[in-house]
Formats: structure tokens, C-alpha cells, sequence
């Protein structure tokens, strides 16, 4: 899963500004914001499988922690 | 004794706690647990039963949270009050939770601490009591300060989530034998107050 967080990471980095529009959409879907961007058309399927992914209830705490470190930007700390 | 149908609650760092009802009833022996109204009508009385919970929130804080007591309101609307997180991850009420925990954005003085207290004994089984302690052991969960309040407080709820799923009949035993004795506790009142245990103890 981790690999995969990887490959989704660098195919969305090719899609430049709209990369950051596809970032922008999934993290508002994993944390319930009223608000989730629209893509353009094309970019709906790669951001929905990086949530699938990223969304995934059986991983543990610190699993999930991990695979969402691994697609997003390191966070910094509080 | 040891409930024999109880079983052990995992919890992260490796903690194990193998009787969970009787750490849970020691605190019921020792604490006071105040039970709020679970009703969608949100006022200075939440605030103050809050207050008596410790949640210290100001007489300033209290007319800066009721000036958003609409939109607080609406949000509880759109959520059953035995709406429940220790649920299949689909009923959860997520978008309404976090309009809820939007509309405690930016309150000078408020922080996760002091609303999930306010929140708690309005839909018990669906908000935890985020405080430090709490807090601090969710630490993996949190995406920081610098992320949006909603954001940033249904990020260690679903963290807080986790935990419930993998421990869901440890804790449904330990809440079955619990009302069996006369306290009526969520499964997320009880995760909150054995995670305080563990904290406490370590």
C-alpha cells in the first residue's frame, strides 16, 4: 500500500497546478469538508482511488498515520 | 472478579488493559458523571454542565460560543441523538459532525478541549472527549495547528474511531455489563476513560 501511496504521489505530481486540485479534493473527502473542490474531467478516478486508498478502515492508527505521511506533504509539527 | 465474557482492550503503544469494567467502575465509584440532555437545542446549560465536567470555558468564551448557538443547532439537527461512532464506519454522521466542529472555529480561548466537552453530553455516543490526555494519545491523528479546526478535529476522531472498531466487543461487553449494573456509558465515554486510565498509570 505504501508503494502504491508512492506511485499515486508521482502521478498526481504530473498533473502540476491540477495535482494540487486532486490533493485539495481528497483531503476534503477524508475529513468531511462540506465543501470538496471539483476536478476536471479525468481527474475524478485518480482521486478517487488515492481516498480509497488513504480511507482504508482496517488499517491500524498508525498505519493509516503512515500512509497518508506517505502520500501527503509531511506535516509540521504543532 | 473478572467478567469472564469481557476481553482484554488493546490500546496503542502496546498497552493492554485485561479488565477493563473494573477500571472503568473504579472511576464510576470515584468520579460524578453528570448526564447532559441529548436533545438539538444548544444553550448557556451545556456550557455550564461543561464547566462542571472542567472544561474552565469563560463567561467571555460562553457569549462568543452562543453567538454561534444557530448554527450549532442546525448541526445537532442533522444528527440523531443516539448517533453512534463505535458504528459501521458508514453511518457514522460524519458531515454533519464536522459542520459541527466547524461552527467552534475560531472562538478565541476555544480548542478541541473545551468544545468536545460542551459536545460530548449532547450526542455521547458519537463525540469523544478530546482533552489532553485524549489528545495526546492521539497524537499520530493530529494533522496540527496549522490545519482547520473541522479538519483537524475529525482527523483524531477518526483516529479516536479506529481504536473503538478494533476493540468494538471488548467495549459493547463492558458497556452491556455496566447498564446491567445501573450506569449507562458509551462505548466512547468508556475508550475516553480507559485511555485516561492508561495515560494516568503510565
Amino acid at each position: 500500500m505504501v508503494e502504491r501511496a508512492h506511485q499515486l504521489r508521482a502521478e498526481v505530481a504530473k498533473l502540476g497546478f491540477s495535482g494540487s486540485e486532486v490533493d485539495a479534493n481528497v483531503r476534503a473527502r477524508l475529513y468531511w469538508n462540506p465543501k470538496v473542490p471539483t476536478l476536471a474531467i479525468g481527474h475524478e478516478a485518480l482521486a478517487d482511488e488515492v481516498h480509497t486508498l488513504l480511507n482504508d478502515s482496517r488499517l491500524s492508527a498508525s498505519q493509516a498515520a503512515q500512509l497518508e505521511r506517505e502520500y501527503f506533504p509531511p506535516r509540521r509539527p504543532t | 472478579m473478572k467478567t469472564r465474557s469481557i476481553t482484554q482492550v488493546s490500546l496503542r503503544d502496546e498497552i493492554e488493559i485485561h479488565d477493563p469494567l473494573q477500571v472503568v467502575s473504579r472511576y464510576l465509584e470515584s468520579w460524578r458523571f453528570e448526564a447532559g440532555d441529548a436533545s438539538s437545542s444548544f444553550d448557556e446549560s451545556d456550557l455550564r454542565l461543561a464547566n462542571r465536567g472542567g472544561a474552565r470555558i469563560s463567561a467571555v468564551e460562553i457569549a462568543a460560543i452562543l453567538e454561534r448557538r444557530r448554527t450549532i443547532e442546525l448541526a445537532l439537527q442533522a444528527i440523531a441523538p443516539g448517533a453512534s461512532l463505535a458504528g459501521t464506519g458508514r453511518l457514522v454522521p460524519w458531515l454533519p459532525l464536522r459542520e459541527l466542529f466547524d461552527a467552534f472555529a475560531d472562538i478565541r480561548g476555544i480548542g478541541l478541549s473545551k468544545m468536545t466537552k460542551a459536545l460530548h453530553p449532547k450526542r455521547p455516543a458519537l463525540v469523544p472527549m478530546l482533552d489532553s490526555v485524549v489528545h495526546t494519545y492521539l497524537a499520530v491523528d493530529d494533522l496540527g495547528a496549522d490545519a482547520l479546526f473541522g479538519e483537524r478535529a475529525i482527523a483524531l476522531v477518526r483516529g479516536y474511531k479506529r481504536d473503538l472498531d478494533l476493540n468494538r466487543r471488548a467495549l459493547r461487553a463492558t458497556r452491556r455489563e455496566l447498564m446491567r449494573r445501573g450506569h449507562d456509558l458509551t462505548e466512547v465515554r468508556i475508550l475516553d476513560l480507559l485511555i485516561w486510565s492508561a495515560r494516568v498509570a503510565g
